[in-house]
């Protein structure tokens, strides 16, 4: 039973090593533009909050749209989960957002991210 | 810098399309967490670049997991939930994966079966059960590293990879090689 889990856990690990060297050449092109763009990134100095019109409208709008929705569909079982729903779509990936001390102290923190969810 | 995220960017990319089985959505996650990690953290001791960048690999990876659960959801409101119910119907995609790609006599091919089946398992794993089998399995973390990368308790490392590894051979251990 062990021996045939381990050759099990032997085979997953070879072939998800043989992926790894099987991805194409495009994607790594794109992978090595991300590298450089990340590094470049990281020269450059931050812009403070202010001025970040298009993500601070951006944000804005996704709250005003989802608020005005939340009157609008039938109602949910967790009003709860709709405000959760709200602040996690506001945040949509801007990459200065990631710049915040309060993620940093999170990860710096090892802050628990129990769920069984996914 | 350079040298270190030339050294993980592929696993990173790996592990992300894994997750979202999307080309575009990985290459973000990767960009995005090397982003961070230059960001945050290329001022630290390069030996803790490799668990940094796995910690925050992770996280990106759950958030964006997060996002799309809250898009789906929104969008079945919203009334567009009838490509998601023409999906399902359209049956499990792991059998669809095993069932079209008998392994042939070219090593070739049947490798690329075994790519493709144990992605598409890998896939259908909840998030958690997915991050801690390819972190203990793959990138060979012990189960302090892989819960201190997931950001949970050891013990839920072992009930995750525990649950991994049990439906993953339920799936594929028949129909490999």
């Amino acid at each position: 039973m062990n021996e045939r889990q381990d050759d099990f856990l032997r085979q997953t690990k070879a072939t998800l090593d043989e992926a790894e060297q099987r991805i194409d050449g495009a994607t790594q092109t794109r992978l090595n533009a991300a590298r450089r763009e990340a590094l470049a990134a990281g020269k450059r100095p931050r812009r403070p909050v202010w001025l970040l019109p298009a993500s601070g409208l951006a944000a804005a709008a996704t709250v005003a749209v989802l608020t005005v929705s939340l009157w609008q569909v039938p109602p949910m079982d967790d009003s709860f989960a709709a405000l959760e729903d709200i602040a996690l779509l506001s945040d949509e990936a801007d990459p200065e957002f990631y710049a915040d001390l309060e993620f940093y102290a999170w990860i710096a923190e090892g802050a628990p991210l129990e769920d069984d969810n996914g | 810098m350079d040298r270190f995220l030339v050294g993980v960017e592929r696993r990173a990319y790996r592990m992300a399309w894994i997750a979202t089985s999307n080309r575009e959505d990985a290459l973000d996650i990767v960009q995005d967490a090397m982003l961070r990690l230059v960001k945050g953290y290329a001022g630290h001791p390069e030996a803790e670049w490799g668990p940094l960048f796995q910690r925050i690999v992770q996280s990106v990876i759950h958030d964006w997991y997060r996002r799309n659960q809250v898009r789906n959801r929104w969008r079945q409101w919203l009334g567009f939930a009838k490509g998601a119910a023409d999906d399902e119907l359209a049956g499990d995609p792991l059998e669809t994966t095993i069932a079209s790609h008998a392994p042939g006599p070219d090593g070739q091919l049947a490798s690329q079966h075994a790519i493709d089946a144990l992605d598409a398992a890998l896939h259908a794993l909840p998030l958690r059960q997915q991050q801690a089998f390819l972190l203990r399995q793959w990138e060979g973390l012990s189960v302090a590293e892989t819960a201190a990368a997931m950001g949970i308790s050891a013990g839920s490392v072992k009930t995750h990879y525990f649950r991994a590894v049990q439906t993953l051979r339920d799936k594929l251990e028949d129909h490999w090689p």
